[in-house]
Parts: structure tokens; sequence; C-alpha cells
């Protein structure tokens, strides 16, 4: 007769374990407050600032794919409601944004303000042009640099300057909750050795 | 990097969806036009406490920074109203004349009496601009639950404003005629030219718009007044658009335009009036 085999027992977590996905939930919440507050002020209407964009990019620097790709459906959505543009036109944006920053810092870039507000201002920019062209290049719209020069581009100029504001409010978050990796190789290093 | 890894890897494909149902709910939308999907009405319907809140801080933070960088052009102003003030006090003296020369135009026109058939929605609130439009478009409180139909005339006591071209269950949003995207037919009460008035972005910013293909002899001058035509059935006649400012020759020499100052103040609209019908409605000048 055959034994009956028993499933192996989760195997239970350790204290450090369990603070570390303490810590990466409360930063996860916070981020998604923050950038839940960057919908705010945009939902005011008149000129303002698309501070989604640096919220989700501060984001993808120190999160996964995943919530990445989170980060950036919640922002879009806000900014596509705020901007009374398609629902998902800026999400689709945000999105690919966010992911290939995320992808950028994982692989090539270090985690500095200088990577960070050039980004920010390729895709602050990016997605000026991209609004300035779909809503009125392609419709040859007469008069359509008065877009551009009294609403996009102070826009992005303002986002910019949101851009450092929402860095110092994310700087601490990420400082104070994320797991510091390089030192705990470098003391299992010191460990092995 | 390692890019064929990432393409090959689940973050990659989960992306692909992620994006792929993205573009559906956009594709949606779209072909939802004017008439709001559901989704964005979902999420609209749940935005909306914040999005009034949102506007009550903004419209709070903006006066109070509008104080401390405008206080030179506040001046300016005060000063240049000091001397309209002068100016209108010796203007005065022909007040009463100029009152019963406005009383006769309003009793020769008739105004009043065409009115009569106009049914008018409950006053609508104006609740916020929409975000980085130079047409100065706005949203209101009153939907498709009021009544309110899409392309629907939006007016106040002091003439036309604009369309409804966007429609929810509980706000609408108004596109007004200083929009490229709007084209009113016109015509001039003085001298009874007819042509169309179009926005456009330029001259929405100095709070302008455009009549256009006015006749080369049209005797058009500063001071006229605009107003609907009726021809096409989506606006009664005699809405007042707006006072000519200057007219002048197209470039190619065939037609004249007319530069008009709008008879309606945008800056300062608090409630407006959508007008749901109206004798005409929905007929074409050849139909009647």
């Amino acid at each position: 007769m055959k034994s009956k085999q028993q499933k192996p027992r989760r195997k239970s977590r350790t204290r450090a374990e369990q603070r570390t996905i303490r810590r990466n939930f409360i930063r996860k919440t916070l981020s998604l407050v923050i950038l839940l507050l960057c919908i705010f002020p945009m939902l005011g209407g008149g000129m303002q600032p698309m501070c989604v964009i640096p919220a989700a990019l501060c984001i993808s620097m120190n999160e996964d794919m995943y919530f990445c790709m989170a980060a950036g459906v919640i922002g879009g959505f806000g900014m596509d409601l705020a901007c009374g543009t398609p629902l998902g036109a800026n999400a689709i944006f945000l999105v690919i944004v966010s992911c290939a920053v995320c992808l950028l810092f994982e692989e090539i870039l270090r985690r500095s303000f200088l990577h960070y507000i050039l980004l920010t201002a390729a895709a602050v920019f990016a997605q000026a042009g991209l609004t300035y062209l779909f809503r009125t290049v392609i419709f040859r719209t007469a008069g359509r640099e008065v877009l551009w020069e009294r609403y996009l581009l102070p826009s992005a100029l303002w986002t910019l300057a949101a851009a450092v504001v929402i860095w110092l409010l994310y700087l601490p978050l990420s400082r104070l909750l994320t797991k510091r990796v390089r030192s705990m190789d470098a003391a299992a290093i010191r460990r092995d050795l | 990097m390692n890019l064929n890894a990432f393409f090959r890897s689940t973050r990659f494909r989960v992306l692909l969806c992620v994006l792929a149902l993205l573009t559906g709910i956009m594709l949606y939308a779209l072909k939802s036009g004017a008439q709001t999907d559901y989704l964005t009405r979902l999420l609209n319907g749940i935005i909306s406490p914040v999005r009034k809140l949102s506007s009550a801080v903004s419209g709070e933070v903006n006066e109070k920074l509008d104080t401390y960088f405008e206080s030179k052009a506040y001046r300016d102003e005060n000063a240049r109203l000091r001397g309209e003030i002068a100016r209108l006090n010796e203007q005065l003296i022909g007040y009463d004349d100029a009152m019963d020369e406005l009383e006769a135009l309003r009793d020769q026109l008739g105004i009043k009496e065409k009115n009569a058939d106009f049914v008018l929605s409950e006053p609508c609130k104006v609740l916020m601009p929409v975000t980085n439009d130079p047409a100065r478009g706005f949203l209101i409180d009153c939907g498709e639950d009021d009544g309110i139909t899409l392309n629907a005339p939006v007016i106040c006591s002091d003439g036309l404003i604009g369309v409804v071209t966007e429609l929810n269950p509980s706000y609408a949003t108004v596109t007004t005629l200083l929009s490229p995207e709007l084209s009113i037919g016109a015509v001039l009460l003085q001298t009874g030219d007819s042509g169309i008035v179009e926005g456009d972005l330029r001259n929405a910013v100095s709070n302008q718009t455009k009549m256009l293909y006015l006749d080369k002899n049209s005797s058009a001058k500063e001071g006229d007044l605009v107003m609907t035509a009726g021809t096409t059935g989506l606006f009664p006649y005699g809405l007042p658009i707006g006072n000519v400012q200057e007219v002048k020759l197209e470039d190619s020499g065939l037609t004249k335009y007319a530069m008009l100052a709008p008879s309606v103040d945008f800056s300062s609209l608090k409630s407006v009036n959508v007008l749901l019908d109206f004798k005409g409605k929905g007929e074409t000048f050849g139909e009647k």
C-alpha cells in the first residue's frame, strides 16, 4: 500500500523576510498614495502640470515591472480623465514609459537625480509632443502654436519643476523602505570569505 | 543588457497583454465618441467629488498666486479702468438717448417674441474649465439625466456660448464658439450679410473669433452685431454671437472676414442655460 504523500510544508518565513515583505507593502502603498495625490491637481482644470509622469518614473526607478505597469495604468487613466483624451491613450504611453524606465534602471542606469530628471524631461516633452500632434497637427488646426506655447510648454515646464518636489517626496520613502541589497551582498561576501 | 531574455520573459508577455487591453479600451472609448463609454462614465462618477474638490482648491491657489504674480497687470488695469470710468461718466449724459435707441432696436427685432418658443434647461452651474484648452471649453453640472442632448446650444442672457459636445449622465462638456471645432452660420444684423463664424486657437487666446466668407462688397463695419442665421436647424435665428471689431479682405481677395468680440464674457461665466428645443430645430433652410 502506497503511503500517502504529504505535501511539503511551507517553510515559515524568517523575521527578516517578514520585515522585508512588510516594508515592501508599506512602500508600495505609499507610492500609490503619492501617485494618486499627483492626479488630484490635474483634475482642477485650466493649465496644469502633469505630475503623474514624474511620479510614475519615480516608482519605475525603484519597483518591479509589474508594479510599474499598474502605476502606469492608474496614472495614465488619471491623465485621460483630467485631459479629456480617450480613455487608455495616455495609459498606453505611461505604461510603455514606466516599463522602459524600469528596464533602464534595472540594466544600465544608476539611480541618480540627474538620470531621473533627464528621463522625466524626455517623457514629459514626448507626452506634450504627442498631445500636440494628435490634437492639432494631424487636423491642421489653425493657430495650433497657441496650444503649444501657452499650454503644453508651460505645463511641461511646471511638470519638470514639480518633478523635483516629487523626487524629494519619494526619496526618503525609497531610502527608508528599500532593502539595502548592496550592503547585504557585501556582508554576505565578507561572511563567505 | 540582455534584451533577448527580456523579450522571452513572462514580464514582456504580461506587458503585451496590458498594452493590448489598453488599446482595446482606447478603441472602445474612441468608438463611443462624444457619448462617453461606460468605463469612462464609471471612472468619472468615482472621481466626480474629487474633481470638484480639486477644482475648488486649484481655483483658490490660482487666485492667491495671481495676486502676487499679476500685481503689475492689476495696477495697470486699475489705471485703465479709472480712465474708463471717467469716460463713461461723460457718456452718461447721452445714456437716456442710448437706452431709448436700444429699446427701439429691441422692439424692431422682436427678439423677445421670437424667444417665446425656447425650451430651456434648468440653470446649469459651470463646474470647471477643460484642462489645457485655449478655446475655454468647460464642464457644466447638467447632463443626460437633465434632458440635455448632444449638440444642444448653450446660451446665457448675453448670447450664444457654444454647444454640448460630450455627454455624461450628470455633467456635460461645452465647446465654446472660440473653438476651431465649431462652425456657426451667422448673419450681420445691420447689413444682412451672411458668413460662417469659426474659432481659431490664436484668436481664442485674445478672446476673439472670426466671421468668414463675407461678401467682398460687404459694408460690415466696427460695432455691427453678428447673430445666428438659424439656417442649419442647430441654432435658432437671432442669438447674439458678438460684435465686429474689424473687417479685412482675405489674402485670396475673394472674400472678407471680420474679427468678432464675443457677446459673452467666458471668463466670468457662473451659470448657463442649455437650449433644449426651439422652433425650427433640426430643419435646414430648404426644408422649411
